[in-house]
């Protein structure tokens, strides 16, 4: 189609990126008289910028600082440690996207365990595992008819092959790994609701689904995040609608753009910033009008709320935040990996909580109208969240009211502070070293650079931290694609 | 069909060296390659030796699924070894095919993959000398794995010439002072100022295959661009003068890793060098980079199978262009960059004032692409 491809060679244009660089530029040090710093919420952004050079285009003018925006980089210890639990079970067979393959945790990995015998599966899209389920249950059917009894005749025929062992396994049971933003989320529901409506029943699905606002919210509350605008995640925007990010300006402040992928799109979102820091107005604007509306996709939202809950979750790096993760309603608990294989597996049984000493009941609480807002009218009214038990720690980078306001039974703060929350529940390390300074990148405070193994002891084919494994990871990015040493000393610019 | 076996399937038996294997090769293999070498059946193949250096080379094909747009792997397996001879200078003359089917494989699907490495080896005026088949039990194997040797001959130009002191323009520290009828072709003859071309389009040949992955099945129009690149070398090296001329100083095709792969190789073994590409220059088709744009892969790093890349003298690297040009297979051959002074490093400059580096791959972007 001659129409699209050209609107496609506009956003990719090198003339007009030159013209918004040099804009870029002249606001910025003609007004702020400093490098603006622009956080960068999307691992997709990331590679962007990255993958075009902005970052070297705009030196000296603009500092871009990554944000949580890699679901494979916050997913937490508890939950791959679950993953890697689930793959070696017999009769499971993982389902999971490319990018989890190689995230570390304990020495091994999903790619470690399938080359043990593990069956793990890289799979594009959750209707892929769903067929998976479907063909392994037809198959199993249609075989066992003509399945012949291995040995029978005995052994002496010199026939010596060895026993398949897929003919003694029991149907397997697919469990798709859904780890993703709001934009993941919609297929997954899909695929949920497909299997309850087809009675496939060897399918199951693990949620680590995670909301991208609820984390910003809980970055913008953290004083030491010094960032003057946010370009907002455009995949995200287009499920949820760009209203979505509104509270970065109304509550916080800050100018907020919410742009697309290609590099005039990158550019002129970053030329919004600029301009709103320089008029002193700050908002959210929708630079990605092809694709995202305020609103956002209602049939979307409306599908993730029939089958998801908000629940309260853990991220790498950041600790537990409110409401920022997703879970399977009770009336798919049957398709739900925690609920079903939960107990062979030795899950906990909370939904993406970290506990911390003897866990509770996980308590029924009010939701945040802001969540509500997210939801679609007709599933929010009635909606309720799950909250973490009694005792739990939150975030450490919550502030106190907001720790006050989400503990269950309030007044309870766990022993220690809230430096509590930083550690794993069982005490597992899950193989992030020490060192390792994700969690800090995650935030903004500190460049790949700045960690004292990126480079040496975490690289591409060794990593430690997820951010070094995930294609759309801040490290992997930096080590790929960047000049290292051309930015200038510690990768500051 | 055939006497025997009724199911049209490779079954234990074929691999088992006794009649049912003596079946497969009569009725399958030798009918295909007709090479009177191959007819007689012994053990190995009597070649005659013309003197002078052999170039040998070795693959082995496990692409999946084995058809695809474009392509099928016996073709692979012929194109992929015939090329990594001929970009040595070698004229390649002899090849080897040696056969691991899994049991159940149909023989249709064989005739059709025998078949095309013959037509693939007569284009390349090559020869399938010698073979072997085993055959694994069902689940064991997948389908159809081919290896693949090739033999090639360098021509000779007779003792005492001293190339080093005919061609060196000051990257000296490698060559010796006579290089006796060596051909001097290689990463160590790659100076400042030499240019970088390709003959034609990147990222075809793994998009063609990712296309047709189970799973995948996107809607493409994209084949394989997998061939022999015998003629395209031929013209390339007679335009320079020929092989000893030295005008050409390296060649090598992008396989696995693809283009980015092969430069950052190259600056690795001179160590004196660095490598600069513009991104604008690089030939891409529309459609490769908007798969690859769906699938978040890099045509820089896709797999080619009939792609060359040379460095080139300054001097004669327009004649060495327009002979690509004029070949089947060359039409959209581009200069994509330079060579300058450095220490190994490889760039991409991106039409947005930014600069890449490019770097071996960490993990295989695609598994089973050759």
């Amino acid at each position: 189609m001659a129409n699209r491809e050209s609107v496609l060679d506009g956003f990719r244009d090198p003339g007009t990126a030159r013209a918004l660089t040099q804009e870029i530029r002249k606001m910025v040090f003609q007004g702020l008289g400093r490098p603006l710093q622009v956080m960068e919420v999307c691992g997709t952004h990331t590679m962007s910028i990255a993958r075009y050079g902005l970052r070297e285009a705009l030196r000296g003018a603009v500092r871009f600082v990554s944000g949580p925006g890699c679901p494979v980089c916050v997913t937490d210890d508890a939950a791959l440690g679950d993953l890697i639990r689930l793959a070696r079970t017999p009769g499971v067979v993982l389902a999971t996207f490319g990018d989890m393959m190689r995230v570390p945790w304990n020495g091994t990995s999903l790619l470690e365990e399938k080359a043990a015998g593990a069956k793990v599966v890289v799979v594009y899209s959750p209707r892929q595992a769903l067929e998976l389920a479907a063909r392994a249950a037809e198959e199993r059917t249609a075989r066992r008819p003509a399945q012949k009894r291995p040995g029978a005749g005995g052994s002496k025929s010199g026939a010596a092959c060895e026993l398949s062992l897929e003919w003694l396994d029991p149907r397997p049971v697919v469990v798709f790994a859904a780890v993703g933003f709001e934009t993941t989320a919609p297929a997954v529901a899909l695929a949920v609701k497909e299997a309850r409506a087809k009675s496939i029943r060897n399918f199951l699905v693990y949620s680590a689904h995670k909301r991208v606002s609820p984390a910003l919210r809980a970055l913008l509350e953290d004083p030491e995040v010094s960032v003057d605008g946010f370009l907002c995640p455009g995949h995200v925007s287009a499920i949820t609608g760009s209203k979505e990010f509104e509270f970065i300006a109304t509550d916080y402040g800050k100018p907020a753009a919410v742009a697309g992928f290609e590099p005039v799109d990158i550019l002129r979102g970053v030329w919004l910033i600029a301009d709103m820091l320089a008029r002193g107005r700050p908002g959210l604007v929708n630079a990605y009008e092809r694709a995202v509306s305020a609103d956002g996709n209602i049939v979307a939202k409306r599908v993730i709320g029939e089958v998801f809950r908000p629940c309260d979750s853990a991220w790498r790096g950041l600790g537990l935040i409110p409401e920022s993760g997703l879970e399977i309603r009770e009336e798919f608990r049957d398709l739900d990996a925690r609920v079903g294989l939960g107990g062979a597996i030795g899950m906990d049984g909370f939904h993406g909580f970290m506990p911390l000493g003897s866990p509770g009941v996980a308590g029924r609480g009010e939701l945040d109208e802001r969540t509500m807002d997210a939801f679609s009218d007709e599933v929010s009214a009635g909606l309720s969240v799950s909250r973490a038990p009694e005792g739990t720690a939150y975030a450490s980078l919550l502030s106190p009211r907001q720790q006050d306001r989400y503990t269950v039974k309030s007044g309870t703060r766990p022993p220690g502070g809230a430096k509590g929350a930083r550690e794993g529940p069982t005490g597992e390390s899950g193989g992030a070293s020490r060192a390792c300074k994700c969690g800090e990148i995650l935030k903004g405070k500190a460049l790949p650079p700045d960690c004292a193994l990126f480079g040496r002891a975490c690289v591409p084919w060794r990593p430690v931290g997820p951010c070094m494994v995930s294609s759309e990871g801040a490290c992997a990015a930096y080590f790929k694609y960047e000049s290292q040493g051309e930015i200038g000393g510690n990768g500051r610019v | 069909m055939f006497e025997g076996f009724t199911s049209g399937r490779i079954l234990m038996a074929h691999g088992d060296g006794g009649r049912f294997t003596y079946d497969l090769i009569k009725r399958v293999f030798l009918p295909a390659f007709r090479s009177r070498h191959l007819k007689c059946l012994a053990d190995g193949a009597r070649l005659p030796n013309p003197g002078g250096d052999l170039v040998f080379s070795t693959d082995s094909f496990v692409v999946s699924p084995p058809f695809f747009p474009g392509g099928d792997i016996g073709k692979l397996s012929i194109a992929g070894t015939i090329n990594d001879v001929a970009v040595m200078g070698a004229e390649p003359v002899f090849v080897s095919a040696s056969f691991v089917l899994e049991e159940g494989f149909e023989v249709d699907d064989l005739e059709r993959i025998v078949a095309s490495m013959a037509e693939t080896a007569s284009t390349a005026g090559v020869e399938i000398v010698t073979g072997d088949t085993k055959v694994v039990e069902k689940g064991k194997g997948d389908k159809i794995f081919i290896c693949t040797t090739g033999i090639g001959f360098l021509p000779s130009r007779g003792e005492g010439e001293s190339y080093a002191k005919k061609h060196d323009a000051g990257n000296s520290g490698k060559v010796d002072g006579a290089i006796n009828g060596r051909v001097p072709l290689g990463y160590e003859f790659v100076r400042p100022g030499d240019v970088i071309m390709i003959n034609g389009y990147i990222g075809d040949h793994g998009i063609a295959v990712l296309s047709a992955r189970h799973g995948l099945e996107f809607e493409t129009s994209v084949a394989s661009d997998c061939m022999p690149l015998v003629h395209l070398v031929k013209a390339a090296l007679a335009a320079a003068g020929g092989v000893f001329s030295g005008e050409v100083r390296f060649m090598r095709d992008p396989t696995r890793g693809g283009l980015a792969t092969v430069l950052k190789e190259l600056t690795m073994a001179n160590g004196r060098i660095d490598v600069v590409v513009e991104e604008q220059n690089i030939p891409v088709r529309r459609e490769v980079r908007a798969a690859a744009d769906m699938l978040g892969l890099d045509p820089m790093y896709l797999p080619n199978e009939g792609k060359v890349v040379m460095v080139v003298s300054p001097e004669a690297s327009e004649a060495v262009l327009q002979a690509l040009r004029r070949t089947p297979g060359g039409e959209n051959a581009a200069v994509i960059g330079e060579v300058r002074a450095g220490s190994g490093g490889a760039y991409l400059k991106t039409p947005y004032g930014g600069t890449k580096i490019l770097d071996l791959l960490a993990q295989a972007e695609l598994p089973r692409i050759c």
